[in-house]
């Protein structure tokens, strides 16, 4: 199977100039398949928001490699690395950030803005989304739709470039339970009608009944501890 | 559709509207200041220099000679003193005068000021500065858009412009007034026909009404008769004038020059003989005028001043505004950068809402100027009774409309670094 997410031996510092403090971020390897969905737990405060933050090129590893889509992320530099990212990653955030000026559609469609989708296709295959994930007013403000609406958008935008990975952080950290399962139900269902492989991080307990594969992060440090 | 990048830039914009107008505005009102100051100094003086047409000297009995050319040349107000026939033929005799034309002003007719003038005056005076009456005969003369020149007693021809505003056509009469501001007592008894209306020479007399001088004089002197009677005298005619009668208040001159000059050392040397006499006032209106303008170009300069100061404070508010928005829209910085925005695509975002703003402020402030044109030309009119139509080069609005630009995308630099270097990660995590 192609992989959609390798992971080497990673390891990440805020400091780097500080050698014996202990790395945020370890990891030995960690594998995602293509199309492949898996949920990393760990507990509050133990650097999944920042392993993510690695995995889309936005931090530097102290140590080791990210691929995606089989391409060394970290290798990329500059606005080739933006690009990439434009075209192969999905995030679906916490607190959603969703763009607060612009519309519904108009967030799905900033997901399409730098992906290799042709311009001609962004209204139409927003419209799509947005509607198969039941948001009727699609030219509402972030602001103007419920929590469980803005949720379904920032799904909608997450997709909308047919990534190779969406990235989920803390999906269900601001929902309650029943509105928890429901969201990671959509976030799979609309990844796997992608065709784009997931990897969600969460410490809530509940979400790993919804996971074939679950991943813990502190047993994925060992090998990265040996290397450091 | 999609989304592109002039829904984002416009779009940051919209959403701080009020940041953006006031903003806009500063830069207008620098934009509209600077052109206002550059049109109106130019077009005034032209307009300045066009007015003494080929006159080489202003003779009155005002106090000073910039009174002399302000009141004569550009009927800005009603002149205080007389000078008599007897100085006027003295003048005209001078065999180094090519011509000595009598003016007499203080009349007016709905504001519009009244010059009373003899039927030579239009063959000889001309707006035109190169003109010589006697090598250049009917070229450069007064033309007449309608009717004709004044040819008897109480008639009266239109400057182009009061033509235009006043609705006077051929044929309508008007009574005279005394004085220039409203208020004075009219000239009951004579009316005057309008015979026609002359083209339009860019000059302040294009706002004068042209009477006969003789005409002039009788309806003072019936004043004066009715005033000593205490009513109503007997109808002053032509006849009855008498020496004190014929006053004017001011004489149009020209010295004689070699052909091909505008001038001669000979006119400076009649000036100077000129004044020795106490009882006139000799101006040469372009050394007056000249002397104006380095008054106002003193003026000038301070406000230009001021005025790029106003542009430079309108770049900093370009920059705060920016700056401010920036630090509030880090979070969108780094939700648009993980959707796959470079940091150059948010960079050029960022110049590109200074650019806008910039741009709209050069185009509010070139409406701006246009309105403080015509509002300074208004200013100038009642005030000084000056005729200026402002006029603004494309150089003018071009090289002011592209500094503000310049200075606007300068002005967006540092906003633009606060972008490009939005820490990604760190503005994306949950508030709170």
């Amino acid at each position: 199977m192609a992989q959609a997410l390798r992971i080497e031996d990673l390891s990440f510092r805020y400091d780097r100039r500080d050698v014996d403090a202990l790395p945020v971020v370890r990891i030995g390897r960690l594998e995602l398949g293509e199309g492949e969905m898996a949920l990393l737990r760990g507990r509050s405060g133990s650097g999944k928001t920042t392993l993510l933050g690695l995995i889309a090129g936005l931090l530097e590893p102290s140590l080791g490699r990210v691929f995606v889509a089989g391409e060394d992320l970290h290798a990329l530099r500059g606005a080739a690395r933006d690009e990439f990212r434009g075209r192969h990653l999905g995030v679906v955030f916490q607190t959603f950030n969703l763009l607060h000026g612009f519309s519904a559609r108009e967030n799905v469609m900033a997901g399409m803005m730098f992906s290799a989708i042709p311009r001609s296709e962004h209204d139409a295959r927003s419209a799509m989304l947005l509607e198969r994930l039941g948001i009727e007013r699609v030219d509402a403000l972030p602001q103007e739709l419920s929590v469980g609406q803005q949720q379904r958008v920032a799904v909608a935008r997450a997709v909308a470039a047919k990534p190779t990975l969406v990235l989920a952080d803390e999906p269900t950290a601001s929902l309650d339970p029943e509105n928890a399962d429901a969201a990671i139900e959509l976030i799979k269902d609309a990844c796997a009608e992608a065709g784009a492989a997931l990897l969600c991080v969460s410490h809530d307990p509940s979400a790993e009944s919804h996971f074939d594969r679950v991943e813990d992060l502190a047993s994925l440090a060992e090998p990265a501890a040996e290397l450091a | 559709m999609s989304l592109r990048s002039s829904r984002v830039v416009l779009g940051s914009l919209l959403a701080r509207r009020f940041q953006t107008v006031t903003t806009t505005i500063t830069v207008a009102i620098a934009v509209g200041l600077l052109l206002t100051i550059l049109s109106m100094r130019d077009a005034t003086r032209q307009t300045l220099e066009r007015g003494a047409g080929n006159m080489h000297l202003v003779v009155s009995a005002e106090p000073s000679p910039l009174v002399s050319v302000l009141n004569s040349v550009f009927h800005a107000g009603t002149p205080s003193r007389a000078m008599t026939w007897l100085q006027v033929m003295q003048l005209q005799r001078d065999p180094r005068v090519a011509f000595a034309l009598p003016i007499q002003q203080g009349d007016s007719f709905e504001d519009y000021p009244v010059t009373a003038v003899q039927p030579e005056f239009f063959q000889q005076f001309s707006p035109s500065a190169a003109y010589d009456p006697q090598r250049d005969g009917e070229d450069g003369r007064w033309r007449v858009a309608e009717g004709r020149l004044i040819q008897d007693r109480f008639e009266v021809v239109l400057g182009s412009q009061v033509a235009k505003e006043s609705g006077l056509t051929l044929g309508d009469t008007i009574l005279l007034t005394c004085g220039l501001a409203g208020g004075g007592f009219v000239h009951e008894g004579f009316s005057y026909e309008v015979v026609g209306v002359l083209e339009v020479s860019g000059t302040p007399h294009d706002r004068v009404i042209f009477s006969d001088l003789a005409s002039g004089w009788i309806i003072h002197a019936q004043d004066k008769r009715d005033r000593e009677a205490g009513g109503s005298a007997d109808r002053v005619t032509e006849d009855d004038l008498s020496a004190a009668d014929r006053l004017v208040t001011g004489v149009y001159l020209r010295g004689v020059v070699r052909e091909g000059r505008q001038a001669s050392a000979a006119i400076a040397e009649l000036a100077s003989e000129l004044r020795r006499n106490p009882s006139i006032t000799v101006a040469s209106p372009a050394s007056e005028i000249e002397a104006l303008f380095r008054i106002v170009n003193r003026v000038d300069r301070l406000l230009i001043a001021v005025a790029f100061v106003v542009l430079v404070s309108g770049a900093v508010s370009i920059m705060l505004a920016l700056y401010s928005a920036g630090q509030m829209r880090r979070r969108e910085i780094a939700t648009f950068r993980v959707l796959g925005a470079s940091r150059g695509r948010i960079v050029r975002w960022v110049l590109a809402e200074a650019v806008i703003l910039g741009a709209a402020g050069a185009v509010v402030g070139v409406g701006m100027s246009v309105l403080g044109g015509l509002a300074v030309s208004w200013g100038l009119k009642v005030q000084l009774g000056l005729v200026v139509e402002p006029a603004v080069s494309l150089v003018a609005f071009g090289a002011v409309g592209a500094a503000a630009v310049v200075l606007a995308a300068l002005a967006g630099v540092a906003p633009a670094v606060l972008a490009y270097r939005t820490p990604v990660a760190e503005h994306l995590r949950p508030l709170g």
